[in-house]
């Protein structure tokens, strides 16, 4: 592809992207407005003195910490806290761009009522003893009369202390309906709780991992702790440390992660199952699996028989009868050459850790597909190994108040199988009115009419409860449809509490008191449900004593102290050499008190216990059978009461595969609709956030030169026989919808399929995030029939010129 | 507060200095923690791992030898792979570094400091011993377990081997009671069973526990408690002390604090017997006050075995030495040694031979002179001779 530097380019490089704004529909008005309130707040030189002040990053789960350089109350540079074990003084475009969230011209500036419908709200502003009089009067109406349990209060599973108290508080109130956003991870999550047993996050040894096989897991563009893991990246390739990791990337895209993995496996989309079953074949009939590992610590890889004399397919059969290599290579695409390099590259490097399948923050992949890679770990002995795939250490916490009512949560899914929340299948119920109506929903700094694949009917879930509140930042799609909205403060306004990111091994808790004064009238969620807390009184008061949430964390501080291991966040050598005394069962903390651990906390970030515990069977191996479970009783003996399980997976109940890793069919396109929409994740959007971010907008299309608006990604093939040449405005159709977008030819692209990227097309908050087109609007509601997770793939569209 | 398990035991000393102590004993101060710094900044850790962390070129300083290391012995051993290293050195583009006193005390410090730690056991081994040695007659580990003693599983966060040994002994006398009316004997353990044993235990965590990991010892409680408990009563230090029982300051100890917590569980039926003759109760001990004790105790072998400064004489003639140094204030084509008078010590020697060693080496290579070897033994006599300057000294430690 040549590169031509038109007007168009030169302006958008030089001035903003203002032209490419007002192609995408962003009004000139709105970022002359933003550059004016920058200029206020942040170009212009603040008196006073300089100072630093340490913040955390939560503009994904990862919680790195910061390093904030003020000049009088001003903060004017954000930077990684050096000390944090997680990012090591690194920091992705999320967390600089954090100080143009503080200072962002659409927030919310005050509490304010819905004086008119949901569908045509007019807005009036009301002080906040008003919104909490509002709040409480609503929800002490409900528990009076009986109806606690039908309150939902829906949120970002924050990996926080916050969410640890709002949990608190829904269950000292009484209502099982705490309720969390997709994560990408929930198919990973629930392929782990089937074959190891375990609910705690699944995490990785980067650092010593030899091989690192990803099925489609956007590693390098904000999955997991990106700072961590793009610092590990840096490690693989470091000739210094002696050794190089290998990084192979398998997904049909050339995404940005494929272009810096040492090799690039292109496959068909969704056949990453049978790639890794194909890889099976490879490493059982050459040997090259870890045979003392399988035969003591794994269950179901020889064929066995159960307690009644029935015969059961292991994996063994299953992978040597149905995924012989021509038979995958024919299903994935993948040459049978490559096929059997990759198996033996595989078990020849240990450790070795293979992760997937394909994945973005709220569409997660298949779980069949997901336990057919982690079985690939198992094969390989990395299950909690130097090196491997680890289970995060559990952080030192007093046990959540049990349940006190007896409804079941809104969704009804047996999470007790699977793993995660089902916010999908909680709308169909809310619309559903079963099993009883949702009378109040309250939305933490969660958008999911925007984020969730079925947005349309959460709206409608919004429109027909008849109490909404939303704590926002900018008054967005979810927050409109409110009765009340409550300005939330951002970062580095408000006390942080972070406790371990997803895919980090360790037991993490990062905080930060506020690093600047709070802007306008906005408030910390956590302190404001601590309000309504003691104004309800009851047993919502009595599981939530704090006065606020800064003495809510003090009081955690104290229990981390009582745990008696860990350190507060330091050096690499101190680290080191509390690794070096903790491994032979010595402790040596820099404080006495836990109140010295709370000031120590504060200065340097916060507490962490860098030691990793390998080999403990009984914490990582939970399952029936206490062994890592090629074929999941934990799945087996659900199904057997829920014979429904069986029909909608399109199998027999006695065909022992629906307990097996094994590739689900792949649909056709339907007629008329020939391409694949798959939508992917850009770093600086990743999570579908940060649309309302100049710096992120900017860099958002980077590796096609695009800024501010969406485009669609296809294939040369593919635009040549539509006659669509690169950079026309195209329509774009699914059975659901249909939407204008920029389309660019791009020769990293399948053909056959088409991408647009998340986090763009919003329809209501910040003018700067309006630009291009939401794909999750264009996605038919899709779930795959194990665990009811919403998928990504399965939605064909047709493209045509505009 | 210095930090570390050395240094813990050290304050309960005077600091000395790297130098030749009054009772005739080398002594080595130094904080662990700085001397950690100094192995990773000097880029030992390039070629060294210490506990399996570094690099892998080069021995592991914390695991090679298997027993203890003595300061001389240390030196000795640097002394004479000296050459090969700074070759490598060279191959590899390593730039040599140098160190000051203070850090290569610092460094010693760290390295006897970790090779008193244990190390993680072996799980499948340790679930052997406990069969082997029949605990599973009386204690459980599995819902299936006999119930007599405590089930193993509540002792998952207990990690560190002084912490079992601490438990074992205050209810060693019930045990042994159970257990002779079972007709089982008086299980014994060697090197690093209990490790191996903790590893195995610690994979029976069916629910996550926070470790219960003692403080760093603190060996002036040690000490303390060393008379309080009535210890003294039967053990010595250098003949100072009771009879009754080996003499502590002697008795070579093993390397790691867990090993040295397994040589008490041994001896413990006799220590009892020994005290139910003189009529004293068997002492109980804290978790901590275990770990403080066993500090104390591994003090004693940082007073190492002195040399002779006649033999340290010849020595010095012998290896040729001299035909560069004078130990005094004399002529000599190579730097005088005077300035070692009163001040030599193993470590000293150690920073002398990487701040001018490859110097030396260049010169004696030009010269033809060979690169001189030394036993441990000559090293030690070898301070003590340059420690007297020219006239060697006659101490009441020393043995002509």
């Amino acid at each position: 592809m040549s590169f031509k530097v038109g007007r168009r380019d030169f302006v958008r490089f030089a001035g903003g992207g203002a032209l490419g704004m007002a192609a995408s529909g962003i009004g000139m008005e709105a970022i002359s407005r933003f550059n004016e309130a920058l200029a206020a707040e942040q170009m212009q030189v603040p008196g006073g003195p300089e100072s630093w002040a340490l913040g955390v990053c939560t503009q994904c789960p990862a919680g790195c910490g910061l390093r904030v350089r003020k000049v009088g109350a001003r903060a004017v540079k954000v930077q990684g806290n050096p000390l944090h074990p997680v990012n090591q003084g690194g920091l992705c475009p999320k967390g600089v761009a954090e100080l143009q969230t503080l200072y962002h011209p659409d927030r919310l500036r005050a509490p304010m009522r819905n004086t008119g419908t949901r569908k045509s709200p007019r807005w009036m502003q009301i002080s906040w003893d008003e919104a909490i009089a509002t709040l409480t009067g609503q929800l002490r109406k409900l528990r009076d009369a009986g109806q606690a349990h039908t309150v939902a209060l829906v949120e970002r599973n924050r990996h926080s202390l916050s969410s640890r108290l709002m949990q608190r508080f829904m269950t000292a109130y009484g209502s099982p309906n705490y309720l969390v956003l997709p994560s990408g991870q929930d198919a990973l999550k629930t392929a782990v709780h089937l074959q190891q047993g375990v609910t705690q996050p699944v995490a990785y040894d980067w650092d010593r991992a030899q091989y690192v096989l990803s099925f489609g897991v956007n590693l390098l563009e904000g999955w997991g702790s990106p700072a961590s893991i793009m610092r590990a990246f840096g490690r693989w390739r470091d000739p210094s440390s002696g050794r190089r990791t290998k990084f192979v990337q398998v997904e049909p895209r050339f995404s940005l992660t494929a272009s810096r993995a040492d090799e690039w496996v292109p496959l068909r989309p969704g056949a990453e199952a049978a790639l890794a079953l194909g890889m099976a074949y490879v490493l059982i009939t050459e040997g090259l699996y870890d045979a003392a590992f399988v035969r003591e610590h794994t269950f179901g890889f020889e064929d066995w028989h159960d307690d009644a004399g029935r015969a059961h397919q292991g994996f063994r059969s299953l992978v040597l009868s149905e995924y012989r290599l021509q038979d995958v290579a024919a299903l994935t695409g993948v040459p049978e050459e490559t096929i059997l390099r990759l198996a033996r590259e595989f078990g020849n490097h240990r450790p070795a850790v293979a992760l997937g399948d394909s994945q973005t923050s709220t569409l997660p992949g298949n779980p069949y597909s997901a336990m057919a890679v982690h079985s690939l770990n198992a094969l390989v002995g990395s299950i909690d190994a130097p090196g491997g795939v680890l289970i995060q250490a559990v952080m030192p916490a007093s046990p959540p108040p049990g349940s006190v009512t007896a409804w079941p949560r809104i969704d009804q899914s047996p999470s007790s199988v699977f793993p995660g929340h089902h916010l999908a299948e909680a709308a169909r119920a809310i619309l559903a009115g079963r099993p009883y109506p949702v009378q109040a929903i309250i939305l933490n700094e969660v958008n999911p009419v925007f984020s969730m694949p079925n947005g349309t009917a959460f709206e409608q879930c919004l429109d027909q409860t008849p109490f909404v509140a939303s704590f926002a930042v900018f008054l967005d799609e979810s927050a409109m449809r409110a009765d009340l909205v409550l300005p939330a403060q951002t970062d580095l306004e408000k006390w942080q509490a972070v406790t371990s990111p997803p895919t980090f091994p360790s037991a993490v808790q990062s905080i930060a008191a506020p690093v600047v004064p709070p802007r306008y009238q906005a408030r910390q969620p956590a302190d404001v449900i601590l309000e309504l807390a003691h104004q309800l009184g009851g047993a919502a008061a009595q599981a939530l004593p704090a006065a606020n949430f800064e003495e809510y964390v003090h009081a955690q501080a104290g229990e981390l102290f009582a745990a008696q291991s860990g350190s507060v966040f330091s050096t690499s050598m101190e680290d080191a050499w509390n690794r070096l005394l903790d491994r032979s069962g010595w402790w040596s903390p820099t404080y006495a008190t836990a109140d010295e651990l709370w000031e120590q906390m504060q200065k340097q970030g916060g507490w962490w216990d860098p030691t990793y515990s390998h080999g403990e069977w009984q914490r990582v191996l939970k399952t029936p059978s206490g062994r890592f479970e090629f074929y999941s009783q934990t799945l087996a003996h659900w199904a057997a009461a829920h014979p429904e399980f069986a029909r909608n997976a399109g199998m027999k109940p006695d065909d022992d595969r629906l307990f097996l890793p094994h590739q689900t069919p792949i649909a056709d396109p339907p007629p008329g609709y020939p391409l694949l929409l798959l939508p992917i994740e850009v770093l600086p959007l990743a999570g579908g956030e940060g649309g309302h971010l100049p710096y992120l907008q900017q860099i958002a299309g980077s590796h096609l030169f695009e800024a501010w608006e969406s485009w669609l990604e296809m294939d040369p093939e593919t635009a040549h026989k539509l006659h669509i040449p690169d950079g026309a405005i195209v329509w774009i159709e699914s059975r659901r919808g249909r939407a204008q977008v920029r389309a660019r030819v791009y020769a990293g692209v399948r053909p056959g399929v088409v991408h647009l990227p998340l986090g763009y097309g919003h329809t209501a908050g910040s003018e700067l995030s309006r630009g291009g087109v939401n794909p999750l609007s264009l996605l038919e509601d899709r779930r795959e029939p194990v665990a009811g997770l919403p998928q990504s793939a399965g939605t064909y569209v047709r493209v045509y010129p505009s | 507060m210095k930090t570390g398990v050395l240094i813990l035991i050290l304050s309960a000393l005077p600091l000395l200095g790297a130098e030749t102590v009054s009772r005739g004993a080398y002594f080595v101060p130094g904080d662990p923690k700085a001397g950690m710094r100094v192995f990773l900044d000097k880029g030992c850790a390039r070629c060294h791992a210490v506990l399996g962390e570094g690099g892998r070129t080069a021995p592991d300083l914390a695991r090679v030898p298997a027993g203890h290391l003595s300061a001389a012995e240390a030196v000795a051993a640097m002394w004479n792979h000296a050459p090969a290293m700074w070759n490598k050195m060279r191959v590899e583009r390593l730039n040599l570094p140098r160190f000051s006193d203070p850090e290569m005390t610092n460094l010693f410090a760290f390295l006897y400091s970790v090779r008193s730690l244990d190390e993680p056991g072996d799980p499948e081994r340790g679930r052997r011993l406990l069969s082997d040695k029949k605990c599973l007659e009386c204690h459980a580990v599995s819902s299936a377990g006999r119930g007599a003693g405590p089930d193993l599983r509540t002792w998952t966060s207990h990690r560190n081997p002084v912490s079992w040994i601490q438990a074992m002994w205050n209810h060693g006398l019930a045990m042994r009671s159970l257990m002779a009316a079972r007709g089982l004997s008086w299980p014994e353990f060697k090197d690093n069973d209990m490790t191996d044993i903790i590893a195995y235990i610690r994979t029976l965590a069916g629910v996550p526990k926070t470790r219960a990991n003692p403080r760093l010892a603190n060996a002036e409680a040690g000490a303390r408690l060393f008379e309080q408990k009535g210890c003294a009563t039967c053990h010595s230090f250098r003949g100072a002390g009771g009879k009754g029982g080996p003499d502590l300051g002697v008795r070579p100890l093993p390397r790691t604090l867990g090993q040295f917590a397994t040589l008490m569980w041994n001896h413990a039926p006799a220590m009892w017997s020994s005290m139910q003759a003189h009529k004293m109760a068997p002492p109980q001990f804290s978790n901590q006050e275990m770990a403080d004790l066993i500090a104390h105790l591994f003090t004693q072998r940082y007073f190492e075995a002195s040399g002779n400064a006649d033999r340290g004489r010849r020595v010095f003639e012998e290896k040729g030495c001299g035909s560069c140094h004078s130990p005094g204030a004399g002529a000599a084509r190579g730097p005088s040694l005077a300035a070692w008078r009163g001040a030599a010590s193993p470590v000293r020697l150690a920073a002398a031979l990487w701040n001018h060693g490859p110097l030396m080496l260049g010169t004696m290579e030009r010269r033809q002179i060979p690169w001189p070897r030394f036993l441990p033994a000559e090293v030690a006599d070898l301070m003590e001779f340059l420690g007297a300057g020219q006239r060697p000294r006659q101490r009441a430690g020393g043995k002509p």
